[in-house]
């Protein structure tokens, strides 16, 4: 078993070694001015103005064909390789992407103009004039300048640190993914509007809490209250305007076009160099780690969760075949099987965290947990309903014939015989639980995905972080398939 | 016939299922020690009649009694009359997920009549009664099925049952193993057990039943001794169904 697991792996391991070295064939540069982009393939990060913008561009007759990352890096990552032909992006993320990456330029035509500004929740108008007044004083006393020296025009290394330790937690939702503005470094996220927050958050003498969660996200876990504060490099737009309150501007920023030069990267990094870069520097194999950790800890309490919920909405519904009892509560449990199997794990994710929990300050985790519990209740409860129901009904009525209580012949005859009638299905739920937790980047939670993701968007190298994180996945789900097996085999010795 | 004592009164008892009804108004008394065999045509009604006296299936109307008062009454707890009418099913619907051991010792032990070491005690003796005091660790899946039904009479007796009803207990065996079911059911009906059987076999009946009911079109058409029902039978239902057993 063990030793056919390994050759599997192996395998794995060569195929996907082999589709990495094609990524250096990247082809030629088609972009050399603003006009060159109708009916181009370009890349841009989805809910960043670039992508309005891209997507108006042209009219009819020079359309840009858009196509809509989650992450910059994905966008720049696909560049590289050929996959699109440019990415439309601010000019500073931009100006950093070129300095780690010599075969790609920027057009010096501007794409579109425009100015950044931090968002905050309508109503919430005190906050609003605290952070314009705490940035006039900036402005006023130079740290501005200094920060903008730091990380826009690379001539200083002044750093805002955050005074106040201890107290109430000032909530900034961003995207790490946006240098210089915010980024993660090491084990820290940074930037010019990170420590834009840290002067506030000293102002209202409170304790600066970042969250880091998906750009697309960020305007929404303000506007629901699971952020006092976005800074994620909004630019101002009427549209955006009608939900959420900016803040005065902060700087101002050039959308610009981002492309290949043409040339061959110049030395490729051996092997040995690129492992290095993606798990030794910076110990960025914590992210690895720290995402495994909460992936494990969310499978196995949404595992346990799932696991009562679906014997409790089982034993409802088996109980409502045999007497019409529970009439209510099994219509309540129809209700549940049919909404949580009639939407995606995803969705539902995000409706537990944005709207159920809306106005509450819950542990992600948690909502992750209730979430996935939820949803795994649903489909295990129909496992072991059919469970459940393969068994003799010859079963009930020998034990009931003998005097025992339904209940009694329930727990003590049917539910064991139908746990192992449901045991090889009930393990490929918790497989596709364990797998299905990958989306908990949605909700800012670093699972074991999004760990790698966050390597990928620090080192621009897709094929490490990627495949060891499959990996990892790989031999979670092998180790439970082993242990169940055995336990199948254990369960068998009463059968001939 | 010297005083015997009434078990069951069984009055006017009628089933219908839907528009169908299956028993047309059966009347007979059963007395302790009685061994009845009940044959009859398949479809008559003899296993519903039978699943009724233990209230596995409820009577459309009639009433049945027990030791003098109705088990049909609304104060009445069923689980209690199960438990005093045993029952042996065709499947003999062991518990899979037991032991032969724990499935004579389950049910007496969690009812509270005896204690685990007794029931446990008790359990060795019966199925060393059913000869299988080398099979207590075997489980149901692990024996022959004239074995299931020896293990299954083993669990009814051990709730020490006022009567059991055994619904065709040797028909879904193979031939050669219908013979120890049989001798079991003898030797229990020897020990003073008073038994309800339905069956086809009518060597067993003859031999070991001291009245035959024979049930058709959902009535008792007609009973007696074994000698008058198989030697000197009346009715023509029954002459056509002996001779058609015969054959």
């Amino acid at each position: 078993m063990i030793k056919r697991m390994f050759s599997l792996l192996s395998l794995l391991i060569f195929m996907l070694a082999f589709v990495g070295c094609n990524e250096g064939d990247s082809s030629a540069n088609k972009v050399y001015k603003v006009s060159d982009l109708g009916h181009k393939k370009v890349g841009v990060q989805i809910g960043n103005t670039a992508d309005i913008y891209a997507s108006e561009y042209g009219g009819d007759t020079a359309k840009i064909d858009v196509e809509r990352y989650t992450k910059l890096a994905d966008a720049v990552q696909a560049l590289k390789q050929g996959k699109i032909d440019a990415v439309l992006l601010d000019d500073q993320p931009a100006i950093y992407f070129v300095k780690q990456n010599p075969t790609l330029r920027v057009l010096d035509e501007a794409f579109v103009e425009e100015t950044y500004a931090g968002v905050i929740a309508k109503g919430n108008e005190g906050l609003l004039d605290t952070f314009n007044l705490a940035l006039k004083e900036m402005h006023e006393n130079g740290i501005f300048d200094s920060l903008m020296n730091t990380y826009i025009n690379g001539t200083g290394s002044y750093h805002y640190v955050q005074k106040v330790k201890n107290g109430e937690h000032l909530v900034l939702a961003t995207n790490a993914q946006f240098p210089p503005y915010e980024y993660h470094e090491g084990e820290y996220i940074v930037g010019l509007e990170i420590e834009l927050a840290y002067y506030l958050a000293d102002k209202m003498g409170r304790v600066l809490e970042i969250q880091d969660i998906e750009f697309d996200a960020v305007i929404n876990a303000v506007s629901s209250g699971k952020a006092d504060l976005g800074l994620a490099g909004f630019t101002v737009t009427e549209e955006r305007k009608k939900s959420i309150n900016f803040t005065d501007n902060l700087v101002d920023n050039r959308v610009v076009v981002l492309i290949r030069t043409g040339e061959k990267e110049a030395s490729a990094e051996t092997f040995t160099e690129k492992f290095h870069k993606n798990f030794i520097k910076d110990n960025r194999w914590k992210y690895i780690a720290e995402g495994l950790c909460n992936t494990l800890i969310i499978a196995v309490c949404a595992a346990l969760l799932g696991i009562f919920l679906g014997f409790l909405v089982a034993m409802v519904r088996v109980g409502n075949e045999y007497n019409g009892k529970y009439k209510i509560t099994n219509w309540i449990c129809k209700a549940y099987l049919a909404i949580i199997r009639g939407t995606p794990m995803m969705v539902q994710l995000l409706i537990i965290y944005y709207i159920v929990f809306s106005s509450v300050n819950i542990n992600k985790l948690l909502v992750a947990i209730i979430a996935f519990g939820i949803n795994s209740g649903a489909y295990v409860s129909e496992i072991i309903r059919g469970g459940i129901k393969a068994v003799d009904p010859g079963q009930i009525e020998a034990g009931r014939s003998l005097g025992l209580k339904f209940k009694t012949v329930m727990v003590n005859v049917v539910y064991p015989q139908a746990f192992k009638n449901s045991l090889p299905a009930l393990t490929n739920e918790f497989i596709s639980l364990i797998k299905e937790t990958s989306i908990c980047g949605y909700i800012g939670l670093t699972d074991l995905t999004r760990g790698g993701d966050i390597i990928r968007s620090l080192t621009y190298e897709a094929m490490f972080p990627l495949i060891s994180v499959a990996i990892v996945y790989f031999i979670i789900v092998a180790g439970l398939s082993t242990c169940v097996a055995r336990l199948e085999k254990k369960l068998k010795k009463n059968e001939r | 016939m010297s005083e015997k004592q009434v078990m069951i009164e069984v009055k006017n008892l009628c089933k219908s299922y839907d528009d169908k009804q299956i028993l047309k108004g059966i009347n007979a008394e059963f007395y302790k020690g009685d061994v009845v065999a009940i044959i009859g045509p398949s479809g008559c009604g003899k296993s519903t009649f039978l699943r009724m006296l233990n209230l596995m299936e409820l009577p459309t109307s009639g009433d049945i009694l027990l030791d003098g008062k109705s088990i049909l009454a609304k104060d009445v707890y069923r689980p209690t009359i199960r438990a005093r009418v045993g029952m042996v099913f065709q499947q003999f619907n062991l518990f899979k997920n037991m032991t032969a051991l724990k499935n004579v010792m389950f049910a007496p032990v969690k009812l509270g009549l005896m204690t685990k070491a007794e029931g446990e005690k008790r359990a060795r003796e019966l199925l060393q009664r059913v000869g299988l005091a080398d099979r207590t660790d075997h489980y149901p899946a692990q024996l022959s099925g004239g074995q299931q039904q020896r293990v299954a009479i083993a669990r009814t007796t051990a709730m020490n049952p006022d009567v059991i009803l055994f619904d065709e207990p040797t028909s879904a065996l193979d031939p050669e193993m219908v013979g120890e079911v049989l001798k079991i059911m003898k030797d229990l009906a020897l020990s003073g057990m008073t038994m309800l059987v339905v069956t086809h076999e009518m060597g067993f009946a003859r031999e070991v039943a001291n009245r035959v009911l024979f049930f058709a079109d959902g009535v008792i058409k007609e009973q007696g001794t074994p000698e008058e029902i198989f030697d000197h039978p009346k009715d023509d239902r029954l002459k056509d169904f002996l001779a058609a057993i015969k054959k």
